[in-house]
């Protein structure tokens, strides 16, 4: 055999093996791209944790399920982790996925959590954005968070209303010491002033780590009968608690109280839908007698190509309960993420430019939680509330909705 | 009773007995217990379990919570303890190896806090068990039963120590194993013995506090700062002292915070924390021995002195 003959064999076969090689499975060539979802899955944000969890693993197939029916080189590795709702361990957990090359997170929940977080992610241009963190003091412009939630300088006013429509004149306020408590806290009380409705001088102002509080119901106790020696009648006496999961311990620590029943009881979007709260046979019933309401992100109209449905129908099939309305946001949340990276590539930068544009052309469409518009400081620009309570069957109901723009509430039934 | 104050006697009996176990263990084996923390969980999660899927007053689920508590006190003797106690490690590595142990302990419970959720649908993460209580002379029951089991529980423990030939043996070998086991007393035995009634205290006195307070799968990790403290102040060389301790500090954090709130206002709240462990320095700086180290008996030799010389 002439050496021409065993070159060209061997040229010949080193084509066909490029060529067969190239006809190889087509995963060879596909990257993973991974976006981070920080979900309180312990600790006093569990319950909304985990419909945030399942919302941010919906998304990822259906982000896949996507990318692949279009063709597109990457897929999307989505990792849950729980931050047990605590700032440290949020930022700790931040900073261990960034060591291992991830740019991009969904969460945290809390706005302490995300506060936490802030310095970090702005130093190393991090981009993270939260479903739920509503404090008005992580409204800044060019930071490295963004929010698909409206701060509480909105949701201040709808606590207020709600306590002027009950008819109260003396609001006494309880609140978990951090970000959020404060802030919303803040809000609520600047907004109660403005409807005339006085600011009972003593506070309970409360360590977000406290699980018991005969104490404080004690306290409470002791404000109400202050007022009411002033002359103040029970029904006039507000009580507004901005609180997680804790406001099941503490009604049951109320109920030993007779008169606390008679008050009026408002709560805020930490408290809407609470498992612990429904789960406590105690706290069920004592929230149920007080008509205690709380307000909550109102989804906005749907269109009909809108991915509520979907999402509503898929997370309770799932949790075995209905999701609250921030789980819609985190699935959006990854939507957007996942979008602004299939086109500008993984890349912080880029991804941050862009995504206000990207979550706004894409949830006029498809939002599960309705149109997303940022505002200058990366937070949704607008929404109203939704009003939610526990009935005498002992399930949550939808009884209204506050309009921010009108400052009314449109009463689904009568409460007061 | 006022609710508050209920409260407060059934969380100081609770940090009464775990901060007995922490210095009985520390006496016996020199091992600073952190594992206390995920044992006092457990406890409470046996008799949640026992009062969610069967129903019933929480306290017939105690003798079992303190049946696990020794359980995983053996498992922990086995395991780490007696090996190292063999090697001579110094108190650090003792210590620190209970750390790891709690550290597993944890995991288990939030494992097994998810079997509750997902497998029988309970809401295991945040409970108040004071729901499956019921009243007694007007207030809390537990307010009642639990000082009481606590007050038996202890009486029961120094009968078994002082009148009983292993309790002798024991307290042989915690004052001087050395001169115990040239004596002929199996010191092995009583190490284990050690960690199977001061495990059982640790289930026990979180079962106890789960009564008072929201139980969840960390609340043995907020609470075991008081349990060592109670073991502190009680000097961590008397049992009876670190009984004492605990229950000094548990009655500290409820009535001594609500009192300074009433007198100064709410913001005292937010001190919680700090205000029993404010008195535990206190104590400690003027009597270093803690509270097992005040002279009782002659302070009331003296009180008695002074009425006998009355009387004369």
């Amino acid at each position: 055999m002439s050496k021409k003959l065993v070159a060209s064999i061997i040229v010949c076969l080193m084509v066909a093996a490029l060529i067969i090689g190239g006809c190889g499975p087509k995963g060879a060539d596909i990257v993973t791209h991974t976006i981070v979802s920080l979900v309180p899955l312990t600790g006093v944000l569990s319950t909304y944790g985990e419909n945030s969890k399942k919302a941010t693993e919906l998304a990822a197939e259906d982000v896949n399920a996507w990318l692949e029916a279009e063709g597109k080189g990457w897929r999307l590795n989505l990792v849950a982790d729980d931050t047990g709702t605590d700032g440290p361990t949020a930022l700790s957990k931040m900073q261990t996925w960034f060591g291992n090359g991830v740019k991009f997170f969904s969460g945290p929940q809390a706005s302490g959590e995300a506060m936490a977080c802030l310095e970090f992610a702005n130093s190393n241009k991090i981009l993270f954005v939260s479903q739920s963190s509503t404090s008005p003091a992580l409204a800044i412009a060019d930071d490295w968070l963004f929010r698909f939630c409206t701060t509480d300088a909105l949701q201040g006013p709808a606590i207020a209303r709600v306590a002027a429509e009950a008819g109260v004149k003396h609001l006494i306020f309880s609140w978990r010491g951090d970000t959020w408590g404060d802030g919303l806290q803040s809000a609520s009380a600047a907004a109660a002033g403005k409807l005339n409705i006085q600011i009972y001088p003593q506070a309970l102002r409360y360590d977000p780590l406290l699980e018991e509080f005969t104490k404080e119901a004690a306290l409470l106790d002791g404000y109400v009968k202050d007022l009411v020696g002033k002359g103040v009648p029970l029904k006039e006496i507000g009580f507004c608690i901005i609180a997680f999961e804790e406001i099941a311990p503490f009604m049951v620590a109320a109920d030993a109280y007779p008169q606390l029943r008679e008050i009026v009881w408002i709560g805020s979007d930490g408290t809407v839908k609470s498992e612990a709260l429904i789960s406590s046979a105690v706290a069920s019933k004592f929230a149920a007698d007080t008509k205690f309401i709380s307000s909550m992100n109102r989804p906005e109209a749907f269109v009909a190509t809108s991915k509520h449905e979907h999402v509503k129908n898929s997370l309770t099939e799932r949790l075995g309960r209905e999701p609250d309305a921030y789980a819609f946001n985190a699935y959006d949340i990854i939507w957007a993420l996942a979008l602004a990276i299939d086109e500008v590539g993984y890349d912080s930068e880029k991804v941050r430019a862009i995504l206000p544009r990207v979550a706004d052309e894409w949830s006029k469409q498809y939002g599960a939680s309705g149109h997303v518009v940022l505002n200058a400081a990366g937070d949704r620009a607008f929404a109203d509330y939704d009003l939610w309570l526990i009935n005498d069957k002992i399930e949550w109901e939808f009884v209204g909705y506050y309009e921010s723009p009108k400052d009314k509430i449109n009463w689904q039934r009568k409460v007061y | 009773m006022a609710p508050w104050l209920a409260s407060g006697f059934i969380y100081a009996s609770a940090l009464a007995l775990t901060a007995g176990g922490i210095t009985l263990l520390y006496m016996s084996t020199r091992t600073f217990n952190f594992a206390h923390a995920s044992m006092a969980t457990c406890g409470f999660y046996v008799v949640y379990t026992g009062c969610a899927l069967y129903g019933g007053a929480p306290y017939r689920y105690l003798p079992l919570a303190f049946l696990f508590g020794a359980l995983l006190g053996v498992i922990c003797y086995f395991g780490l303890n007696r090996h190292l106690l063999r090697r001579g490690a110094a108190e650090i590595t003792l210590m620190m190896s209970t750390l790891g142990y709690d550290l597993i302990l944890l995991s288990v419970i939030q494992m097994y806090c998810d079997y509750l959720t997902f497998g029988l649908r309970l809401y295991p993460r945040r409970v108040s068990m004071s729901v499956y209580d019921f009243e007694l002379f007007g207030t809390k029951a537990a307010s009642i039963i639990l000082p009481l089991i606590a007050i038996v529980f202890i009486t029961a423990l120094h009968l078994f120590l002082v009148k009983t030939k292993f309790g002798v043996a024991m307290r042989a070998t915690i004052e001087n194993p050395v001169l115990a086991g040239a004596s002929g007393i199996n010191s092995d035995r009583v190490y284990m013995t050690s960690w199977i009634i001061g495990g059982g205290m640790a289930s026990l006195g979180g079962a106890a506090m789960a009564m008072a307070m929201t139980g969840t799968p960390v609340m043995g990790m907020t609470t075991i700062p008081f349990m060592f403290a109670g073991a502190i102040l009680g000097g961590l060389h008397s049992l009876y002292g670190g009984i004492l301790g605990g229950f000094v500090v548990g009655m500290a954090e409820y009535a001594g915070v609500f009192a300074l709130s009433k007198q100064f206002g709410p913001w005292v709240l937010g001190y919680r924390m700090g205000i029993p462990l404010l008195l535990m320095v206190f104590i400690m700086l003027v009597f270093p021995r803690g509270l097992a180290g005040i002279p009782w008996a002659a302070l009331f030799g003296r009180l008695t002195g002074k009425k006998r010389g009355v009387s004369a």
